[in-house]
This record gives structure tokens, sequence and C-alpha cells, in this order.
């Protein structure tokens, strides 16, 4: 019976946390607190999906931009066809989806260092179509450029906070559901050893794709949320290299290749977010900054440092801390479950 | 048919000549990619800061842009060699990953900075022979073009004989081939990184000086530059001088005709699609294994 | 009386990660000598080898070469010093000349000043490289880089040439002169250490030799001797 209770005692707290957050707006929070939350909960979507495919899935991709701008501007363009938003978002997943399934033929033939470049010119070339092209509406002077998001000024802010939400829990749960599946563990066996990986059987080139797919569609979403509380969208900030940065930062402070990484890192994020607003001038300087020395300080990330700290303090010391397999950690975790 | 051929000499003449910037910031992106096998993603903006080192000695003390470089080469060797040292060789260390994302903190740092000294508007290198042009048949070509041309092949011929004629420069060529055995060799790792990415940004500072005096720049135009100088990399083969060389020119061409056709998007929109296409033909480089 | 040993590994543990591949492992050899370390594939013989020459380090035990303790040495340190590894598997540097290759391995200080008379010896020993020396490496047949190789490690000036597998690969009759210029070098002063899965031939070529077998030294002793001991004969020679 207390075995029992115990196993679910992380479950009955993370239900309680989200009730207790959904029901924020209902209980008369302040509205700068549910912006906060909203940047929150889009910044955590878009980097647990980051850290899947950085993190667990050795993809190191520099192109949620991408997602986040395709995304966003499908929504937007439904909206000027009558489609409502909330059908929009999601169709904007989708169409952020199919990309990842479109490009993947080519991007997945290249390997380390040249993955990461070719995914980093994706969002640049969409910036530059989305530039030129048009869809929708009348021919602005020189092409294509910015749009409204069509009916979305009315709707109340604890809509746009309880999507928010929504997506943000939906990405806790998805990763930590990942992780636990047959999935989860094949990736773990392709970031040990890709080779010996595929020797046992594993179709590497399959869970790689499936993984980025699932990351393009979530973080499509999020940024389509986004873009709905914004109420406009354009190509140079909807394909802004800003976008990699927060996932980068959010990850890399919390820990890349940790469950948690991503939870604790977009906390920080979303404070220096807000914080360094009124130094606009010098943000992406602060950050920069940040990024470089936790990267030089403590590339486990703070998840990971104190996960570090209490295997020190627990006398495991000589474990091998430097290679932060998810393989033994989730094996560590099992064992600890089980005990 | 024969006028809209004699209408493309133009920009086919102009974008092999500055095909040259290609070059010379490829040669440096590939010196580092060499030895460390981490793309320098910042290597477009030290390019820029480049450009407004040379602006504000410039506008500061009139001094022209091409000689500026006798303190400009010098002091970004210096840097290039203490960011290698103090940075990236520490997170090197760590993994190629985190490298690469060092490098992408570093490149945002200068952008921001950049922002911060000289604004976010577009400058230029304005000088007595800015608008000069000359006469080749019915084509007129800015000065400046042939510059890029020239510089170019200086640039190459210099780092060749460097590569080949030198105890460093064989080290250097050595630890791109085989770095175990170049250890082997007694040659240390962390300093050829270092004199590998100090002449990386010095010539990052060349091509800076001569792209500032081609075209107008701004905090955040060097990404464009390293996607390009990236893609030449790959379509003329790691540690080839002569396929640097007409990668370069390639690229320039694709830019010239790309805008020639498409305007202003289409300057960037056909080498971003190249080297894209490029990366899915050959996704380990032309020069894979 | 017996003679300071060049160099004296003592009791060393080496580890890939948590994986040990080498227990307590001990050998010396004198100046002079040629020694050969042989055993089967993956009995953990480069890793040793990898571990004098500073690209692995030991968990526990300590190496000394000429009376001063290199353990914890980079392997472009201990070339200095006057160690020249020639590594498993022949590799020149594949784009670069044979006289490139043989240069870049004069590369430490104290060779370079030595470079040419050290040039003249190595075509001496192999007048082909002289033929041969403006083509690329990696234009070479397979004896001819094995040549460059040991060629490029005796630029360094070394007083202990180490190689790695010199006859994998090979045939017979040019391993067999090889080894002929082995001991040409060997009698200019050069000690020499090899790792050979060739048993058999190193053995009657070597002065000394140890036997690895997974990890573990198993046999040691003037090599002819080892000819003789009926475990060695059963084990690689299915006598």
């Amino acid at each position: 019976m207390g075995i029992v209770i115990r196993r679910y005692t992380p479950l009955i707290a993370l239900g309680m946390v989200i009730a207790i957050l959904a029901a924020l707006p209902a209980l008369g929070a302040p509205k700068t607190w549910l912006l906060y939350l909203i940047y929150f909960y889009i910044f955590l979507a878009a980097a647990n999906m980051w850290n899947l495919l950085a993190g667990f899935s050795g993809l190191l991709a520099l192109c949620p931009a991408a997602f986040i701008g395709l995304a966003g501007y499908t929504m937007t363009i439904l909206t000027w066809l009558q489609v409502p938003y909330y059908v929009g978002l999601l169709a904007g997943g989708v169409v952020a989806a199919l990309f990842s399934i479109l490009i993947s033929p080519s991007v997945f033939r290249m390997r380390g260092i040249y993955f990461a470049i070719g995914t980093l010119v994706v969002p640049e070339v969409l910036r530059l179509v989305f530039l030129r092209w048009r869809p929708v509406g009348g021919q602005l002077q020189g092409g294509g450029a910015g749009y409204m998001v069509k009916g979305v000024s009315g709707i109340p802010m604890q809509q746009t906070y309880w999507l928010g939400l929504a997506v943000g829990v939906a990405s806790v749960l998805l990763i930590a559901f990942i992780l636990r599946s047959k999935f989860g563990f094949g990736l773990a066996a392709i970031r040990d050893n890709d080779v010996s990986a595929a020797s046992s059987g594993i179709d590497v080139f399959r869970l790689k794709l499936y993984s980025f797919i699932i990351a393009a569609f979530m973080t499509g979403v999020a940024g389509a949320i986004f873009f709905t509380y914004q109420g406009y969208i354009e190509p140079n900030s909807a394909f802004n290299i800003r976008w990699l940065m927060i996932v980068l930062l959010a990850t890399v402070i919390g820990g890349k290749g940790i469950e948690e990484g991503p939870l604790v890192g977009t906390i920080i994020v979303v404070i220096l977010h807000f914080q360094l607003a009124r130094y606009a001038d010098i943000s992406l300087l602060i950050q920069g900054t940040i990024l470089v020395v936790i990267m030089l300080a403590v590339p486990q990330g703070i998840t990971g440092l104190v996960r570090d700290l209490r295997r020190a303090v627990a006398g495991r010391a000589l474990l091998p801390t430097g290679n932060t397999s998810i393989f033994s950690f989730i094996l560590s975790r099992r064992r600890k479950s089980h005990e | 048919m024969l006028e809209s051929l004699s209408a493309l000499a133009t920009p086919i003449t102009m974008g092999i000549l500055y095909g040259g910037l290609y070059v010379v910031i490829a040669l440096g992106l590939s010196l580092v990619f060499g030895v460390m096998k981490v793309i320098n993603v910042a290597h477009g903006d030290f390019v820029i800061l480049g450009s407004y080192f040379a602006y504000v000695v410039l506008t500061s003390k009139g001094v022209d842009p091409v000689l500026s470089l006798g303190l400009g080469i010098p002091l970004f060797f210096i840097m290039g060699i203490l960011i290698q040292k103090y940075l990236l060789y520490r997170a090197f260390k760590i993994s190629t990953d985190a490298a690469l994302i060092i490098a992408f903190g570093i490149s945002l740092i200068i952008q921001n900075a950049a922002q911060l000294a000289w604004t976010p508007m577009s400058k230029s290198l304005q000088t007595g022979y800015s608008f000069k042009s000359f006469q080749v048949g019915d084509v007129y070509i800015p000065l400046v073009y042939l510059l890029d041309f020239i510089v170019a092949v200086i640039v190459v011929v210099v780092v060749h004989q460097f590569l080949q004629r030198t105890y460093l420069g064989q080290a250097i060529t050595a630890a791109s081939q085989d770095q175990q055995t170049a250890e082997l060799m007694g040659i240390n790792p962390a300093t050829v990184y270092q004199y590998a990415f100090g002449i990386a940004i010095a010539l990052a500072a060349v091509a800076g000086v001569f792209l500032g005096l081609t075209f107008p720049f701004n905090p955040i135009s060097g990404v464009p530059f390293l996607i390009i100088a990236f893609g030449v990399i790959i379509l003329g083969g790691l540690g080839s001088m002569v396929g640097t060389f007409i990668g370069g020119m390639i690229f320039g061409l694709s830019q010239s005709l790309g805008g020639h056709f498409w305007g202003p998007t289409g300057q960037l929109l056909v080498p971003f699609l190249m080297v894209l296409v490029i990366l899915t033909i050959r996704p380990q480089g032309l020069f894979g294994r | 009386m017996p003679e300071e040993a060049l160099l004296h590994v003592n009791n060393i543990d080496v580890f890939y990660g948590n994986l040990q591949v080498l227990w307590d492992i001990s050998l010396e050899v004198r100046s002079g000598e040629m020694v050969a370390i042989a055993g089967a594939n993956g009995a953990g013989k480069s890793t040793l080898l990898k571990t004098i020459s500073g690209l692995m380090h030991p968990a526990r035990g300590n190496i000394h070469f000429n009376s001063r303790e290199i353990t914890h040495l980079n392997a472009h340190e201990i070339v200095n010093l006057g160690i020249s590894q020639v590594p498993e598997g022949r590799k020149p540097f594949p784009e670069m000349t044979v006289l490139q290759n043989l240069v870049i391995g004069s590369y430490s200080q104290k060779a370079r000043t030595l470079r040419n008379k050290n040039l003249a010896k190595v075509y001496e020993f192999f007048p082909l490289l002289k033929k041969r020396k403006n083509q690329l490496a990696k234009t070479l047949s397979g004896g001819e880089q094995q040549m460059l190789v040991i060629g490029r490690g005796l630029m360094s000036n070394p007083r202990i040439l180490i190689i790695d597998e010199m006859s994998l690969g090979l045939s017979p009759i040019f391993v067999r002169e090889l080894f002929g210029v082995l001991h040409d070098i060997k009698a200019q002063g050069i000690t020499i250490l090899l790792v050979e899965q060739n048993v058999w031939q190193t053995l009657h070529e070597a002065d000394r030799a140890y036997i690895i077998e997974t990890g573990r030294l198993v046999l040691s002793g003037n090599a002819r001797d080892l000819c003789e001991e009926e475990e060695v004969r059963n084990a690689y020679f299915g006598a």
C-alpha cells in the first residue's frame, strides 16, 4: 500500500501543480503573471522538443525557428480564409510536421556538423521565401512580409493561457512517455553507439525521423500559440535565430539530455526574458554571455550539476559523470523506483 | 538572344570577381574546420567585425581601409588566439557540440556588441576609389570588385605557401589529415588549433575590409556570409586551394545571377538553396570519406 | 652488472572508459636491444604502445624513460624526449608528399637541427623513398607506405623506435626485407620495440620478447628460448 502511494506520489504532485496552474486565471491572478506563464509554457514546449532532438536523439537541429514560423504562418493564413484560429493551431503543427518529413530525406543524409549547418540554413531559406511570397491578401509594395492574425484580438487572455498550459503539459508528458517507451530505449541505444544500435536491429533512421516529426509538430503548435497571442506575424521575427537562442539557452542551462533540464532552464530563460526587456539593446549580449559561461563552467547544466552533487554525496563519485548517457540515467531511476 | 547574353555579361563578371570575398572567408573557415572538425559559426560575425574595424579607423583617422589591415591583421590574429585558448578549446575538450554552442554564443555577443557600438543601420567603407570603375568591352566593372578578386588570389597563394613550406603550416596540414598521428610527430594539437584559429580570424579581418568596400554591412550581415562560405568549402573540398577558389567564384556567380533574375531576395535565396542541394547530394561534403 | 633500462614500464593498469584492457603490465627495454611484444589480435598490445607514447595514460603504475618519469606526459612531449612511435595501419599523411611526410617527422625542436642528416640516413635505409619523394603518400603501395612511416619515425632522431604491427598485410618476403633494415637501424644504436601478431617471425628476429594474452603478461624472456617453449609452440605455431 505504502509502495503504491510512493510510486504515484510524483504523478499526484504533478496533477496538483497542473490543477493550480489551470485555476490561476479563475483565481484572479494578475495579468503579468499569466503573461509570464504563457511565455513559460511556449518556451518550455519548444525547449522540451529541442531536448528530444539534441539531448536524446543526437540531432543538433538548429531549425526550431522553421517549425515555429511555418506553423505561425499557417495559422495566420488560415484565419484569413475564415478558419478558426484553434483549428489553425493544429494545422500549423501538421504543416510543420509535414515540412519536417519533406526535408528529412535531405537533412538526414547529413551527419554531425553538416546536419547542424544544413538545418541552420532552413529557417533562413523560409525567411527569404516569406519575404517574397504573399499567399493571401493584396500585394503589398515589395511582395510578401507581415500579416495580422485575423479575429484573435477578441480572444480573452485566459484562453491563450490555457492553450499554452496545455501545450506545455503535453510536451512534458510526451517526453516522459517517450523516455519510458521502447522508442526511448532505442534512442538511448543510438546515442550510446550509432553503429552497434543499427547492427542490433534498431532502425536508426526511422527513430530519428520520428523524433524529428514529433518535435516539428509540437514546436509548431507552441509557436502558433505564440502568434495568436502576439496578433501579427512577419518573416524576420518568425524565422529569427532568437528562437534557437531561447531553446538552446533553456536546454543548456537546465541540462541537455536530462528529462527535467528544460523545465529548470525555461524558468530561468523566462525570468531573463522579462528582466532583460528593460535592457532590450543588450539582451542578446547578456544571453550569449550566459550561454558561454554555463557551457564552460557547468556543461551538464543545473539539473546535471545537482545530480552529480547528489552522487558525490552518496559516495558514488567514482562513477564517470562526464558521460551523461540517458540510458544509464533511466536505468538508475528505474532501479531506484524498484527499491 | 544575343542581347540577353550581353545583359548577363555584367552580373557574370561581377559575380566571379566578388566571389573572391567568399574564397577568403571560406579559407579561414576551412582552416579551423580542418583541424578541429568544428564549424566556427561566429566566423561571419568576425568578418563583419573586421569591416567595422576598418570603418572606425577610416572615419576617425582617415586611414585607408586597405592600409588599416597593417594593424587589423595582427590585432585579429591575437584576438583569435585568445578566443581559441580561453573559450573554444575548453569547450572543445567537453565535446564538439559544446564548441559549436560556444561559437554560437560568441556570434550573438559580437552581433549585439556591434549593434550597440555602431547602431543597426547599414554602413559602408567609402573611399576615393569606391565609385571608380573601368570598362571591358561593354561591361563596366567597379574597381572594388576587381580588388576582391586580386585579394583572393594573393590570399590563396600566401596561405598555400605557408601551409606547404613552413613547419607550422605542415603541422596544421598534418593535423587536419590525421590528428593522432600528428601528435606522434610531436605536434601539440592545442598549439595547432590556436594558430589555425588566429590565422582564420586574421583572414576574417582581410575579408571584412574588402566586404565593406564592396557591400553595405550591418551587425547581422555576417550570417549569410557564413552560410555561403560553408557552401564553398563543401563544394570546393577541404584543403584544396583550387577547389575553394572555384567554389568561391561559383557562389559569387549564383548570388549575382540570383540577384539579376529575382531581385534582392534571390541574391541570398539562390546560394542558400545551392548549399542545401550540395549538402543533400554530398552529405559528408565533397571531401568526405 | 645489469645495465639501467632505457624504457621501464612498471605495473600499469589501463582503462578505456570503464573497461580495463591492461592488467599489471611490466616490461623493460635496454639500450641497443630489439624487443618484441607479441600476442593475438585484441590482446592489448596496441593499447600498451599508446600508453607508452602518451596517447593514453595508465590508471595505476608508472613509466620511465631514460631515468625520467613520463607516465603523465602527452604524446607530443614524449616525442621530444626520444621516443618515436610508428602507428599501426601504416598511416602516412595521405595528402602530403613523401618528402613532406618525412620532414614533418622532424617537427620536434631537436630533430629540426638534425633534419638533413637524418633525411640522408633515411634515404640510405630506403633508397626507394628518395625516388618517390615528390609523390603524394596515398599513391604509394602498402609496402612503400610502411617504409615511409618507419622513415618518418626515424626523422625525429629517436633513441627508441616503436613499431606497431609492421608486418600486417605485407608479403612475407617484404617483411623479411624490412626486418633486415631494422637490424641496420639497430646497428646504428637505435633501440627497437616491436609489436606483432606475427609471433613466429618476430621471435626469430628479436633479442627478447614479451607475450601478452587478454591484457596480461603471460611469458617473457630471450626470444629464441621462447620459441622452444611448449606453451608458445602450442598457442601460436600450432605445432
